[in-house]
């Protein structure tokens, strides 16, 4: 049994289809992450299955049921945005959600003090939520939606805008909370890093549909091991990327965030030649690096786009 | 359990926010304290606290007097300026002051003369809380003055028709000396009316008739008379011709007889009678001679008998020629007594005609003379009617009839302040606000902060969430009621604190109206993306609210269905209600259900829509 199992859902607001054909299926008890870009479909997922949307066609089930109020209590949600009340300590934050769950009050405090440890925050636990640092405060908006003990958990986005100390503590987090609360896992993000360190597997979302899934390795797989990137000015890239692709040994060339991604084998011996032929095209080259295979050069390569803002955080 | 943990959550996030708290509970104390600074005036008071300009034109005694009349202790006299009509029209119009007077030249001689005098009143009509009071006391001295004059005038009046009715008096002794006369000439024409109808023309009709007759047998006779002479005459002239023929006859036979007696006595001569011979013949012819002497004398005598015959008839005829005279003159009289006959009847008949007349005329002048009875009695009647009315006209005070209603206002809430009158009001609306503004923005912060988000992930239904949400704010704004009712009991003593039924129906009415404006805020919520368009949508909601509460503008100034509507909004129940036990000492059963269906319509509102936006 799947912990979460759609088939050709479909949601379409007024001039605008955010969700078609998208069918996953999530396996029980792991980290499952949804990897795209802003406005690909993953938040309109989430909020179907947070039971705040109802897809216009297609099934999907939680846990092997459909979707209602009874499997509301099986699922936490830990909004892209903190969602807490910033003037109730993170004690009062935590009881205050529990018993939106019909917890008692004995049972939610002596959960809260256990998640405030298990999260870090059992010194903070009777400071005001508004008091607390950006990551204290993802880890309090991830307590929150631990607090009745959910089956599935669903991070959005947890560590966006997190310095990249509090965004390891998270994955650490998110780690030791799949190995102590037993749930399944569904996390969105656009950092690559994240979902290769955290995800078990990955589906690739763009423009309201799931592109490919796999595990990090295998979709890496899909671009070899390594490529040149290529940055030059003025960037005019369309007319030169079939004589690129020309060259012996070039298996593909894309453009993505203002780049040429050129995939080839012993990528490093076609540096020479291809260095001539934006010089012959009036490229001035500014940057030009062999790299390894990431997910995003995975993504770029299925869907010709880059995950905005992944950048920086997936080159090595 | 839910209600409380929402309860809890939300006390302790409002209470927290300790500007937000200082605020709540300063500023309606604040906005009492102010607000019952600004109307703490006592109502009832008759003095006009407004400045007003004073443009006298006329500058007489009257024109000083109404002046004077005005009680405003703010008066300012702009009379000295040449064009001060010109002044006062600027200054109100520039906005320096409220209200000028402009008192017209000519405004005492006009009164005297009895001409309507206009005081123009310059008013800023733009001030509406003013304007009304300024034009109302301005008509209120107006008309006292006029009925100072009016009664000035009726008294005048009164002293006139007293005058009268004396001289009523005296036409009601004319009117009873006019009806004896009148009954005198009735009497009088009535007896010459019995006189004349007494006459009898028959007799003299018939006297005539009888005269007439006589006299037309007499002309019958007179005319068989006068036929019979003419007879006679005309045998006297047969006998005259016959006489004549006679006397002609008999002179011839005379001329022939002394033709014969010639021719004797010429035979005689002839013959010598001497002679003897001749003497029988003589004898003879002297007998002839003799017979015819004879003859002739007979003849003679006939012939004179025949003329006297003839004188005798002449004489006759001439007595019957006399005698046709006379009756000729008889028949002459007789036409001529026919006549006066005529004449006679002729003046019977005018006679006749007259008395017809007079009796006419007679009948005529008794109707006229009862009429003129009938009508001293009516002027005498009326004269009574007139005297009696006078009388009770002037029986009358000149201040009755100037102004026979005399306005007593008795206010029933004499010593209160417009400002406990008006606190009935404020508790609701402050309320409201309250309400308004702490659902909306508050609901508003939760849905962008995504913590409502969160709530409706969890397994609680966003009926019980909303109903769950707006019971909370009640409770959490709880204390603001009890403030402003601590207030105004302690204050202002609009109520006794130890009035439990009025304090829990104020309690009941407050509750009721935060839950339907915390309904109405979240519905707000639901179509708002910030805290500031909550905010401003709670003015666009409340702002309209207020003015149609009554509380600003009265109901009774508003078109019909404005006031319909505003009387039937939240607010202007929840005042009622208020106003009902604060200002009239009943509570008013009948708001607690209004307000009551309120909260059902409106909650049920802003569940369906709060989960429209929210379940999407």
């Amino acid at each position: 049994m799947y912990a979460i199992e759609a088939n050709d859902l479909e949601k379409t607001y007024p001039k605008k289809i955010t969700l078609y054909n998208f069918s996953i299926r999530i396996p029980a008890g792991e980290i499952y992450g949804l990897l795209g870009p802003n406005g690909a479909g993953k938040s309109t997922f989430i909020r179907i299955l947070a039971g705040l949307e109802r897809q216009d066609s297609g099934e999907l089930k939680i846990l092997g049921e459909v979707p209602g109020k009874k499997i509301r209590k099986t699922i936490g949600v830990a909004p892209q945005e903190n969602s807490f009340h910033n003037l109730l300590t993170c004690f009062e934050n935590l009881i205050y959600y529990a018993e939106l769950y019909g917890m008692k009050r004995n049972e939610s405090e002596k959960r809260a003090d256990e998640l405030l440890d298990m999260l870090g925050l059992g010194e903070k636990k009777n400071v005001q939520a508004a008091w607390l640092s950006g990551g204290m405060k993802r880890r309090l908006n991830l307590a929150c939606a631990l607090m009745h003990k959910p089956k599935i958990i669903i991070l959005d986005e947890p560590t966006t805008g997190l310095d990249p100390i509090s965004r390891i503590r998270m994955w650490n987090v998110v780690r030791s909370i799949k190995e102590k609360e037993k749930a399944t896992i569904l996390l969105t993000t656009h950092y690559m890093e994240e979902a290769e360190t955290l995800c078990d597997q990955i589906s690739f979302v763009n423009r309201g549909h799931i592109v490919r899934t796999g595990t990090p390795e295998k979709l890496k797989s899909i671009i070899g091991k390594e490529f040149l990137r290529v940055k030059s000015t003025p960037g005019n890239y369309q007319k030169i990327i079939q004589n690129i692709e020309k060259i012996e040994g070039v298996k593909h060339v894309t453009v993505a965030n203002e780049e040429l991604l050129i995939e080839a084998k012993n990528a490093a011996s076609k540096i020479g030649a291809i260095t001539r032929m934006l010089n012959e095209n009036n490229e001035n080259i500014i940057d030009l690096r062999v790299s390894q295979a990431t997910l995003e050069d995975a993504f770029i390569k299925l869907t010709g786009a880059g995950l905005k803002g992944a950048k920086n955080e997936t080159t090595k | 359990m839910r209600l409380l943990n929402e309860i809890e959550k939300d006390a302790k996030i409002f209470y927290r926010e300790g500007r937000t708290v200082t605020l709540l509970i300063v500023v309606p104390i604040i906005i009492m304290l102010v607000l019952s600074a600004v109307f703490g005036k006592t109502t009832g008071d008759p003095k006009l606290n407004i400045k007003i300009g004073f443009c006298d034109l006329d500058k007489t005694n009257l024109s000083k007097d109404f002046i004077a009349g005005i009680e405003t202790s703010k008066i300012v006299d702009i009379s000295d300026n040449e064009n001060c009509n010109t002044l006062a029209q600027h200054l109100v119009a520039t906005g320096k002051l409220p209200a000028a007077v402009v008192l017209p030249q000519g405004f005492e001689q006009g009164i005297k003369k009895g001409e309507v005098q206009e005081i123009k009143l310059i008013l800023d009509n733009t001030r509406i809380q003013t304007a009304p009071s300024i034009e109302g006391f301005f008509k209120a001295s107006a008309s006292s003055s006029s009925q100072r004059i009016s009664i000035e005038y009726v008294s005048v009046i009164w002293k006139k028709l007293e005058e009268a009715d004396a001289r009523l008096d005296g036409l009601k002794n004319d009117v009873s000396d006019a009806k004896t006369k009148a009954n005198d000439i009735t009497v009088k024409l009535t007896q010459t009316k019995d006189q004349l109808e007494s006459i009898d023309f028959s007799i003299m009709t018939n006297a005539l008739d009888g005269a007439s007759q006589t006299v037309d047998q007499t002309v019958a006779s007179l005319n068989s008379a006068n036929e019979n002479l003419t007879a006679i005459e005309s045998r006297f002239a047969n006998y005259d011709k016959a006489l004549i023929q006679s006397e002609n006859d008999l002179l011839n036979i005379s001329i022939l007889v002394d033709d014969v007696a010639i021719s004797v006595s010429n035979t005689s001569s002839l013959l010598n009678c001497t002679a003897s011979d001749n003497a029988s013949v003589c004898g003879s012819v002297n007998a002839i001679n003799a017979s015819i002497g004879n003859v002739k004398t007979s003849v003679d005598d006939r012939l004179f008998k025949i003329r006297l015959a003839r004188q005798e008839l002449n004489d006759t005829n001439q007595t019957v020629q006399e005698f046709k005279g006379r009756i000729n003159e008889s028949l002459v009289a007789a036409d001529n007594a026919n006549l006066r006959i005529n004449d006679l009847n002729r003046f019977v008949e005018t006679l006749q005609e007259n008395r017809r007349d007079a009796l006419i005329t007679l009948n005529e002048a008794l109707d006229a003379s009862e009429l003129l009875l009938e009508r001293t009695d009516q002027m005498s009647s009326l004269i009574d009617n007139a005297k009696q009315q006078i009388k009770e006209i002037t029986a009358r005070r000149p201040q009755a009839v100037v102004s026979p209603i005399d306005l007593n206002t008795a206010n029933v809430f004499e010593k209160k302040t417009f400002f406990e009158f008006l606190l009935p009001g404020l508790i609701p609306i402050i309320l409201m606000f309250l309400s308004l503004f702490l659902s909306s923005t508050s609901l508003v912060r939760e849905k962008t902060a995504g913590t409502l988000e969160r709530v409706f992930i969890s397994q609680i239904s966003s009926i019980e969430y909303t109903a769950i949400k707006i019971v909370s704010y009640a409770i959490v704004l709880f204390p603001q009621l009890v403030i402003l009712l601590a207030m105004a009991s302690l204050l202002y003593n609009a109520f006794s604190i130890d009035n439990y039924e009025a304090i829990s129906y104020l309690v009941i009415v407050g509750v009721l109206m935060m839950i339907v404006f915390n309904a109405l805020g979240f519905i707000i919520a639901a179509y708002s993306d910030s805290e500031a368009t909550a905010f401003l949508a709670s003015l666009v909601v409340g702002l309209p609210l207020l003015f149609m509460s009554g509380l600003i503008f009265p109901f009774d100034f508003m078109p019909s269905f404005m006031a319909n509507a505003g009387e039937a909004s939240p607010l202007s129940q929840g005042i009622i209600g208020m106003q009902s036990i604060i200002t009239y000492g009943t509570a008013n059963a009948s708001i607690v259900s209004s307000l009551f269906y309120y909260v059902l319509v409106l909650n049920a509102i802003a569940i369906i829509v709060i989960r429209m936006r929210m379940r999407g």
